[in-house]
């Protein structure tokens, strides 16, 4: 078992900047509302509040891939904008357990064949992920319904585990093991009693979700399950509520769709950006046509964009790569304008399915 | 410095060839020799405006250059259709899996091209026609609106020989026209050669994809043996990007050209 070490809360933010990164952004609480902050920024603590509350509304996608940014330049521009986030080091902290999932997700869609996303490659490389667990869990939360722990298991390079005092810290990495050797004067040996205090913590949060997702229950197999249920009522119930303003696929850890697009920057000098895309958004799928006519587009109607959401996640992606595109995080919950809540809509799949399968 | 694969490799338009009202051949050399398979596409950028996908269609064994089709239908074919020879433009690529020309060797061959849709068939019958002992017969069956608007006139009665056979038909004729009149689909009901070892290769649009599966069903061919070159707004190139997929394939890096029996389940596989 990699050694537990314990980090006074008033030397944390000590501790936070011996991680590697000319940039070292955590998740903070601040006046009662979180946002992502450089530490240097922000209040020690305001840092040590931010590891403490329940999984921040914007995860660590958001960091990791930037709403927009230009990824290439042509013509007369000069410069390539690869070779900046090729050079660019960050440390992301306080990744919860269902972010380090996601990012073993990402790093399939974004690194695996036929070729890598370069920038994605880069940021990934070049970040150092120091997880925690989650003391709370919010309201929309559910990755017990998935099976999943509320604490980082995978992709961490260092974990932060809050308890009494201060936090437990644990290397996930090799990368990790460095920093926990130069910090080793801040540290001391946990206790028993603080392993005790964390595996009770943990043990807390667990009973917490498992309590508040009691009344939802999920169908054991999505890809056999999902696509018999597509014609049923309640998904157009469902969709009554969508007024597709794509919050749900922002906010998600794990929804990854850009938009490409030109533009000129000078007397013959052009860039190409990419900005976050929505598979919600009208002209997501639709391809060229002859101007003032309907241009053909493969999911036009509403409910095959509202339904595609949950195809992908629950349905192609266990085929392409055995693993859900969702986490159980309940970002897409928290967010939505129409109170759509992914566990209700998928509990109704496994009651439609029961009944008719 | 790292290879950026969202930067266009810069290529000379050499010529512009007009094929119909609508349909122009460009000519293009990169600085870069790009090597493509037959059925692999390239993303065309015109500078400033965008770029748009294309599978060449001259021959994959020439690699300084390549020719490609294009029908002008939308903001950034608009632009490439105004263009001159002598002008810039960029490329990226090759992408997708391209024709499974591999599994086809020894079969016989069912191509069937809709309208601008023969553009990247042409790729393919330049490979097959560059080694004829590896298949069987080629049965090319073209349609178009009407004669206007076919592609590659001059080129039909070269392509026809004992091993390769040419039909086409329009859905409208005019005055000058005096062969057969109706959709595409119609020259698939009888072949003169075995069709348990043959393929159907087919381009055009998605109805008219969807009919050719059908109708090669009805014939007696089996879904495997249709390869479909399906229609998908595809941008990135390499499956990252998101908005190409049919179910869990992406066309970009799966296709563009997929088997009937990969899609066949999926509702909105034919849907415009």
């Amino acid at each position: 078992m990699p050694s537990l070490k314990f980090i006074p809360d008033d030397r944390l933010v000590e501790l936070l900047l011996l991680v590697p990164g000319e940039r070292k952004v955590a998740n903070v609480q601040s006046d009662g509302s979180e946002l992502w902050e450089h530490v240097e920024a922000a209040q020690p603590a305001e840092v040590n509040a931010g590891l403490r509350a329940a999984r921040p509304f914007y995860s660590a996608k958001s960091v990791l891939m930037p709403v927009s940014e230009v990824i290439a330049r042509y013509g007369r521009a000069e410069g390539d904008p690869l070779d900046e986030a090729a050079q660019a080091t960050m440390a992301v902290i306080g990744v919860r357990g269902c972010e380090c999932r996601a990012l073993a997700y990402l790093d399939k869609v974004m690194l695996d064949e036929p070729m890598a996303d370069p920038f994605y490659e880069a940021r990934r490389k070049n970040a150092t992920i120091v997880g925690v667990d989650c003391a709370l869990a919010a309201d929309s939360c559910f990755c017990n319904l998935l099976g999943e722990t509320a604490y980082p298991e995978v992709n961490f390079d260092v974990n932060l585990s809050p308890i009494g005092g201060g936090l437990l810290a644990e290397a996930g990495s090799e990368k990790g093991e460095l920093v926990m050797a130069e910090a080793a004067s801040l540290l001391s040996d946990a206790t028993a009693e603080q392993v005790a205090e964390r595996d009770a913590m943990r043990q807390r949060t667990a009973e917490q979700l498992a309590s508040q997702n009691a009344d939802y229950e999920f169908p054991e197999d999505f890809v056999e399950s999902l696509p018999t249920t597509l014609e049923e009522l309640f998904w157009r119930v469902e969709l009554g509520n969508c007024v597709q303003c794509g919050g749900c696929t922002a906010v998600c850890p794990q929804c990854y769709c850009f938009l490409m697009f030109d533009r000129g920057s000078g007397e013959g000098a052009y860039e190409r950006a990419r900005a976050w895309d929505s598979c919600q958004f009208t002209g997501y799928s639709q391809m060229a046509g002859p101007p003032g006519t309907v241009k053909p587009d493969p999911r036009r109607d509403h409910m095959s964009k509202f339904q595609h959401r949950f195809a992908h996640k629950f349905w192609y992606n266990p085929l392409i790569m055995g693993i859900l595109g969702c986490v159980g995080c309940g970002r897409c919950a928290d967010t939505c304008p129409g109170g759509i809540d992914l566990r209700k809509v998928l509990s109704q799949v496994n009651t439609e399915y029961a009944r008719h399968g | 410095m790292a290879n950026n694969v969202y930067r266009p490799i810069r290529a000379d338009l050499l010529e512009v060839k007009p094929e119909t009202p609508t349909i122009k051949t460009f000519r293009i050399a990169p600085d870069e020799p790009i090597a493509f398979r037959a059925g692999q596409f390239v993303q065309l950028t015109v500078p400033g405006v965008g770029e748009a996908p294309f599978t060449p269609s001259s021959s994959p064994s020439v690699q300084e250059e390549m020719a490609i089709t294009v029908l002008r239908t939308g903001t950034v074919t608009d632009v490439l259709h105004q263009m001159e020879d002598g002008a810039e433009l960029g490329l990226r690529g090759p992408f997708g899996k391209g024709y499974p020309t591999e599994k086809m060797q020894g079969h016989n061959l069912v191509v069937v091209g809709g309208g601008v849709g023969l553009a990247p068939l042409r790729s393919l019958l330049h490979h097959v026609f560059e080694h004829p002992e590896d298949y069987g017969r080629v049965a090319i069956c073209y349609g178009a609106r009407n004669p206007s608007e076919l592609l590659y006139k001059d080129s039909f009665a070269d392509w026809v020989s004992d091993q390769v056979s040419f039909d086409v038909t329009v859905d409208v004729p005019d005055e000058t026209w005096d062969g057969k009149v109706g959709v595409v689909t119609n020259l698939l009901e009888d072949f003169d050669f075995d069709i348990e070892k043959c393929y159907v290769v087919s381009c055009g649009p998605l109805i008219m994809l969807r009919f050719v599966a059908l109708t090669c069903l009805n014939v007696g061919f089996k879904p495997e043996q249709i390869y479909l070159s399906m229609n998908r707004k595809m941008s990135c190139g390499f499956g990252k990007c998101g908005r190409c997929n049919i179910g869990p394939l992406y066309l970009c890096k799966d296709g563009p050209d997929v088997c009937y029996d990969e899609i066949k389940d999926y509702k909105d596989a034919f849907s415009v």
